[in-house]
């Protein structure tokens, strides 16, 4: 059976991009893996104060991110007669796309083409943009 | 207290008569800090040189726990930085505090004035063979920094909101009450943790204010130097906007501003060491030298050996205990993991910061000239470097200014951690806490070096008292929270997380 990871954020980009995904999975009777990435990096410098509380941080954070973002596109899945999963994560958006596709063996990537601010794109270039060029599978941007 | 008078006669550049409130307040809290200092140095005569009690105590504590653990700082060093680049971390977990956090954190708190200003008084006070013994103490002092991490861990207190405290209070009380021995463990546990707002407020504030004032008025020409109490009040202005005000973005830029910092002061003193360059291997040759057979040092070998272990011990702060409280956090099954990950802290702090230090002075040679040895302290220090890099003393004052800082906001959680600890976690008591922090921040500023420098290294060192003796009855504790988790390394039994 194939499998879709579909990206989602916030923006109105991510819920075309869950349209879309979803479309297609209906077409090709394909899973869907719903994934929301929650920026964060074990390198970045904290102090003693956010250390101390965040484990209760990182657990409203998934739960912020879940009962606002994961279960509404879960519902969405539903109605549609997808079968869906949903994972909120901490991480790099690429790098925890690329290694939840190689672990679930996915077929397809499908995100939503973000607003990052244009300098950022410069200096890193953009999520999509990146996530091309490091996924192991086809990857899909939705404007 | 022939250390601390000659510590006093070195630094006696910052003494120049302060008149007005600045000297109020040294005449008034002056005295008080002396007293302190003679109680907590008491010296014994051994071979005819005074030798401050405290220091052996500390460096038979790191030695005992080196052979103790069987040189885990040698062998498990490897597996230290694996630990802190994630290469065990689950993918399940990411979000947790990580390893490296836990380690940046307490670094951030050790790495300071002590690596700047201490080595130089150090070298000033002991030649360059006190480089060799600092190196030495930090080498030890790794494995006790693994004991008490370790214990910090395994007896850490998670609240119901998921938050954690940790650190030596906790592993008295808890750790010594499963030995049998309650009453014990609570004792010791509320001395640690009353030296800790000592230590807080000591070492970890006024200290640092103190260092950093007088470098700002160092490089002003004097010109500020009536005005002390104003830079103290802005100091303590920014502290209190931390602590009290609870602005997590100026100690979020701080923590992000001191491993840059920490980079360019390397590098800068690489730059040195590489202008220098022929100098690197006579550098070597009189630390060595000077370590085992010194000249015109009081107290000779023995001398030089205690001004060594007694910077470097209030420079990575090993055995105090305090760095177990930041380490404590860490997000793991296993307490010997942050083990391992603690033992770079010394490694970081002593061994490479202060070694840099070190070169840096030896090899430039400005601690042989009267003039500039007479500074002690940072200003020495910024001689030093003032020899090859003219303009890096404003780039030395920005970055003594931001260590100190970091330093002082790394403490006054450690502070309230205690006060915490002593009154039930009492907002109200922490928020007393936090002024009082203040009002030291601001003290430190205006008193002369001679009575902070004791105060703060009594009250660090006071700290390790309580905190040895609970090392060493819950050794066997560590030793088998250590070995346990190396042996099912070894067997393969915890395995590297596959990285894609």
């Amino acid at each position: 059976m194939t499998s879709i990871l579909i990206g989602i954020d916030s923006s109105s980009a991510s819920s075309r991009a869950v349209a879309l995904g979803l479309r297609m999975a209906v077409a090709t009777h394909a899973e869907v893996l719903i994934v929301h990435a929650i920026p964060w990096s074990p390198y970045s410098f904290t102090t003693a104060e956010d250390n101390e509380v965040r484990a209760s941080e990182r657990k409203a954070e998934i739960e912020a991110a879940t009962t606002q973002l994961l279960r509404p596109t879960l519902e969405l899945a539903k109605k549609a007669g997808v079968d869906a999963e949903g994972i909120a994560r901490h991480g790099h958006p690429v790098e925890l796309l690329v290694d939840l596709a190689a672990e679930r063996g996915v077929d397809h990537i499908i995100v939503g083409r973000t607003g990052e601010n244009k300098m950022k794109q410069v200096i890193y270039g953009s999520i999509p943009g990146r996530l091309i060029l490091n996924a192991p599978v086809a990857v899909t941007v939705v404007p | 207290m022939s250390t601390m008078t000659g510590m006093t006669a070195v630094l006696a550049r910052a003494e120049e008569e302060p008149s007005g409130i600045d000297a109020a307040v040294n005449e008034t809290v002056g005295p008080i800090a002396d007293r302190v200092t003679n109680i907590v140095f008491y010296e014994l005569t051994l071979f005819g040189v005074a030798v401050p009690v405290i220091v052996v105590w500390l460096i038979t504590g790191a030695v005992f726990f080196t052979f103790y653990l069987g040189f885990k700082n040698i062998v498990g060093f490897r597996h230290a930085i694996d630990l802190v680049r994630g290469k065990y971390s689950k993918p399940e977990d990411a979000g947790e505090v990580s390893h490296f956090q836990a380690l940046t954190t307490a670094v951030s708190g050790t790495v300071g004035l002590g690596n700047i200003a201490g080595v130089a008084v150090a070298i000033s006070l002991g030649g360059p063979g006190a480089t060799f013994w600092m190196i030495t103490a930090g080498f030890f002092g790794m494995s006790l920094k693994m004991a008490e991490c370790t214990l910090g861990v395994k007896y850490r207190k998670e609240r119901a909101d998921g938050s954690v405290s940790g650190g030596p209070m906790y592993y008295l009380r808890d750790g010594i009450a499963k030995l049998g021995k309650p009453g014990l463990g609570k004792v010791l546990a509320v001395i640690f943790a009353v030296c800790c707002i000592g230590g807080s407020l000591g070492g970890g504030n006024m200290f640092q204010s103190n260092q950093a004032t007088a470098l700002i008025v160092e490089v002003t020409g004097g010109a500020l130097d009536n005005f002390r109490w104003a830079i103290g009040l802005v100091f303590a202005a920014f502290v209190g906007l931390v602590i009290i005000g609870g602005i997590k973005s100026i100690a979020r830029v701080t923590d992000k501003v001191v491993p840059f910092m920490a980079a360019i002061y390397v590098t800068a003193c690489i730059i040195v060491i590489v202008a220098n360059i022929s100098f690197v291997p006579a550098a070597f040759g009189e630390i060595v030298s000077g370590a085992f057979s010194p000249e015109g040092i009081t107290g000779g070998f023995v001398g030089v050996l205690i001004v060594g272990f007694q910077r470097a011990a209030f420079s990575n702060e090993a055995g105090v205990g305090s760095a177990s409280i930041a380490h404590s956090a860490v997000r793991t099954k296993e307490p010997a993991t942050e083990g391992f990950v603690a033992l770079l802290e010394p490694f970081i702090d002593t061994i490479v910061i202060c070694t840099m230090t070190a070169l840096v002075i030896v090899m430039t040679g400005v601690w042989q000239d009267q003039t500039a040895a007479a500074l002690g302290g940072v200003a020495l220090t910024t001689a030093a470097f003032q020899t090859v890099l003219p303009w890096f003393q404003y780039v030395l004052v920005v970055a003594v200014v931001l260590f100190a800082f970091s330093t002082m906001i790394a403490w006054s959680y450690y502070g309230m951690k205690a006060t915490g600890y002593l009154f039930g976690d009492s907002t109200k008591a922490e928020n007393i806490f936090k002024a009082v922090f203040c009002v030291f921040t601001l003290i430190g500023a205006m008193l002369s070096l001679g009575p902070v420098i004791g105060f703060s290294d009594s009250m660090i060192f006071l700290m390790s008292v309580p905190n040895l003796i609970g090392l060493y009855l819950l050794a066997r504790v560590v030793k088998r929270e250590v070995n346990g988790y190396w042996a099912r390394v070894k067997s393969g039994e915890i395995e590297m997380v596959e990285k894609t």
